[in-house]
C-alpha cells in the first residue's frame, strides 16, 4: 500500500504534459521582475515598429489607415527597417453577424510575385517607396481554401515570405479559415526568414501555443519572433513568448470595439529575457525600438 | 535595524524553545498533482491558483516545537506545460496567535522556471505572507491557507542578462492587480 502511495505521489515527476498540441501558458510564464538584457555588444540591429491599429469593418478604410501609419512611422523614424501590423488587419477579426461571408469577402490571393491584388499591391507600393519591410495579416484565398495569412513584404515591394496560421481557434474556424499543414517542409506553416541578417520566425496569434510549431522553431533557433495578433488581453509585465523562444518578439495587435469584443490595445516589443522594451495598451498607435542581436 | 534584529532573535528563540508536545508534520498538496497532466484548457489555466501555484510532486514538512510557532518547508517539482519544468522550494515560519489552528505565516519561496527546449533557467525568489487554518483530525490534518507575495528578485542563466527586482502582488497586474493563491495541504502529524 505504501509503495503504491509513493508511486502515485512521484508519478507526476515522470510526465511532462505529454505531447498535447496546445501549450497552455501558466502564470509562471509571466512571473518575476523584469530582467535587464544588456544588448550593448550586439552586432546586428533592426529598427522595428509594432502597430496597434483600430480596425474598421471596411477594408478600404483599413488600407488607407495602414498607409497613413506607415507614412507616420517613416516620418518619425527615417531609419525604420520593419513595420508589423496585426492579424487579419484588413477588417474585423470576427464579425458575429456572418463570419464566413465577411472573411471571404475581405480575402485576396497572394501570388509569390507581382502583379498583386488590391491590398498587397497598395502596401507593397509603400514598402517599395520607403524601402522598408512590412508585415501584416490578411485572409488569403488559395485553391478554394481560405487561410489566415501573414505577409512579409521586402523593401522592393515583393513578397519575401508568407506564413499561414497553423493553430486555429474557434473564431478562426467560424470565419471559415483552413489551418496550414503541420509540416516542417512547408515554408507556409514553418516560416523562418532573414531580415538584415536577423533570423526571424513568423507567427500568427495562437500559433504561439502550438507545441509542434514551437518545437520546430526552437530546434532551429531564431533571433526574432514576428507575431501578428488579434488579442483582447491586457498588457503583461513579462513577455511569455520571448521566454518561450528566448528571442526578441514584436507583438502587433489591434484596439477598439468590434461587435461584442473590446480590444485593449496591448502592443509591445520585448527582448529575449521577456522584458518589454516598448509597449502598453490603449488607442491606435505604434511602438518603436531597436532590436539588437548578438 | 536593532528592532528588526531583536525581533528575529526573539522569533527564533520562541520557535526553537523546548516544548513537550513538539510535533512533526508531513503533508502534500493534492491539487498540485493533476496539474502536471493534460487537463482541459481552462482547468490548466485556473486550477493552479487554487493549488498555490504548485505543480506536480510536492511535499511539505513542518515542525512545531511550541504552541505559538512552527517552521515549515515545502518542495514542489513538476511540468507547467510541455516546454517548462518548475522546481520550487519554500521556507518560513507560522505564528499561532490564539490557539493551534489559526495562524499567520511569513515565507520565502525560490522557483526555477526552466525552458526545456532553450535550456534557459529563470530563477526567482519572493517573500510572501500567509493566513491559514489547520484542522487537526487525530493524527491527520488539513491545512488551508491564503498566500500573497509582495516582492520578487529575478535572475536568469540567459546570456547578457542582469537581475531585476520589484514589487510583485500579481503575475498579471494588468488583468488582476492583486492575486492571492490558495493552498490546501493534507498530511500526518507525528
Amino acid at each position: 500500500m505504501k509503495r503504491i502511495l509513493v508511486f502515485l505521489l512521484l508519478f507526476p515527476l515522470m510526465v511532462s504534459c505529454g505531447s498535447k498540441d496546445t501549450i497552455i501558458q501558466s502564470l509562471y510564464d509571466i512571473s518575476g521582475a523584469p530582467l535587464v538584457y544588456d544588448d550593448s555588444g550586439a552586432t546586428k540591429t533592426l529598427h522595428v515598429a509594432a502597430v496597434c491599429m483600430c480596425c474598421s469593418k471596411d477594408k478600404a478604410d483599413n488600407l488607407t489607415n495602414m498607409e497613413a501609419m506607415i507614412d507616420l512611422i517613416v516620418a518619425d523614424h527615417s531609419e525604420i527597417d520593419l513595420i508589423v501590423f496585426g492579424e487579419t488587419i484588413l477588417g474585423w477579426y470576427y464579425d458575429p453577424a456572418d463570419p464566413q461571408v465577411y472573411q471571404w469577402g475581405l480575402a485576396e490571393q497572394i501570388p509569390d510575385s507581382p502583379p498583386y491584388d488590391t491590398a498587397v499591391a497598395r502596401i507593397a507600393t509603400k514598402a517599395d517607396t520607403h524601402n522598408i519591410h512590412v508585415v501584416f495579416g490578411m485572409g488569403e484565398l488559395d485553391g478554394g481554401q481560405l487561410y489566415n495569412t501573414q505577409v512579409l513584404l521586402a523593401p522592393d515591394g515583393t513578397v519575401q515570405a508568407k506564413h499561414r496560421k497553423v493553430h486555429l481557434i474557434d473564431t478562426d474556424e467560424a470565419g471559415g479559415f483552413t489551418p496550414a499543414l503541420r509540416s516542417a517542409a512547408d515554408a507556409l506553416s514553418l516560416t523562418i526568414t532573414d531580415i538584415n541578417g536577423i533570423h526571424a520566425a513568423m507567427l500568427i496569434c495562437a500559433d504561439v501555443s502550438d507545441y509542434w510549431l514551437a518545437t520546430e522553431i526552437n530546434e532551429r533557433g531564431v533571433d526574432l519572433i514576428i507575431h501578428s495578433l488579434a488579442s483582447f488581453e491586457p498588457a503583461f509585465t513579462i513577455d511569455a513568448v520571448s521566454r518561450q523562444f528566448n528571442a526578441w518578439e514584436i507583438f502587433a495587435n489591434r484596439c477598439g470595439q468590434e461587435a461584442d469584443t473590446d480590444y485593449a490595445g496591448n502592443c509591445y516589443i520585448a527582448d529575449p529575457a521577456g522584458t518589454v522594451r516598448a509597449g502598453g495598451e490603449g488607442a491606435q498607435r505604434y511602438e518603436y525600438t531597436i532590436v539588437r542581436v548578438y | 535595524m536593532k528592532r528588526a534584529v531583536i525581533t528575529v532573535i526573539a522569533l527564533f528563540t520562541l520557535a526553537t524553545a523546548g516544548y513537550p508536545d513538539a510535533t512533526l508534520r508531513v503533508g502534500t498538496n493534492p491539487l498540485a498533482y493533476p496539474l502536471s497532466f493534460q487537463l482541459a484548457d481552462n482547468l490548466q489555466r485556473y486550477v493552479p491558483i487554487a493549488a498555490g501555484l504548485e505543480y506536480g510532486f510536492n511535499v511539505s514538512v513542518g515542525y512545531q516545537r511550541n504552541p505559538r510557532l512552527a517552521w515549515e518547508a515545502r518542495l514542489a517539482l513538476g511540468s507547467v506545460h510541455q516546454l517548462a519544468f518548475l522546481s520550487q522550494i519554500h521556507g518560513g515560519l507560522c505564528w499561532f496567535p490564539f490557539d493551534r489552528n489559526v495562524y499567520g505565516g511569513l515565507f520565502c519561496k525560490v522557483w526555477d522556471f526552466y525552458n526545456k527546449q532553450t535550456e534557459v533557467h529563470f530563477f526567482n525568489t519572493a517573500p510572501y505572507l500567509s493566513v491559514g487554518y489547520r484542522f487537526d483530525i487525530g493524527r491527520f490534518y488539513i491545512d488551508t491557507r491564503l498566500n500573497q507575495t509582495f516582492a520578487v528578485l529575478s535572475w536568469s542563466s540567459l546570456e547578457h542578462t542582469r537581475p531585476g527586482i520589484g514589487w510583485f502582488l500579481s503575475p498579471w497586474p494588468g488583468f488582476i492587480p492583486i492575486l492571492p493563491t490558495f493552498t490546501c495541504t493534507v498530511g500526518w502529524s507525528f
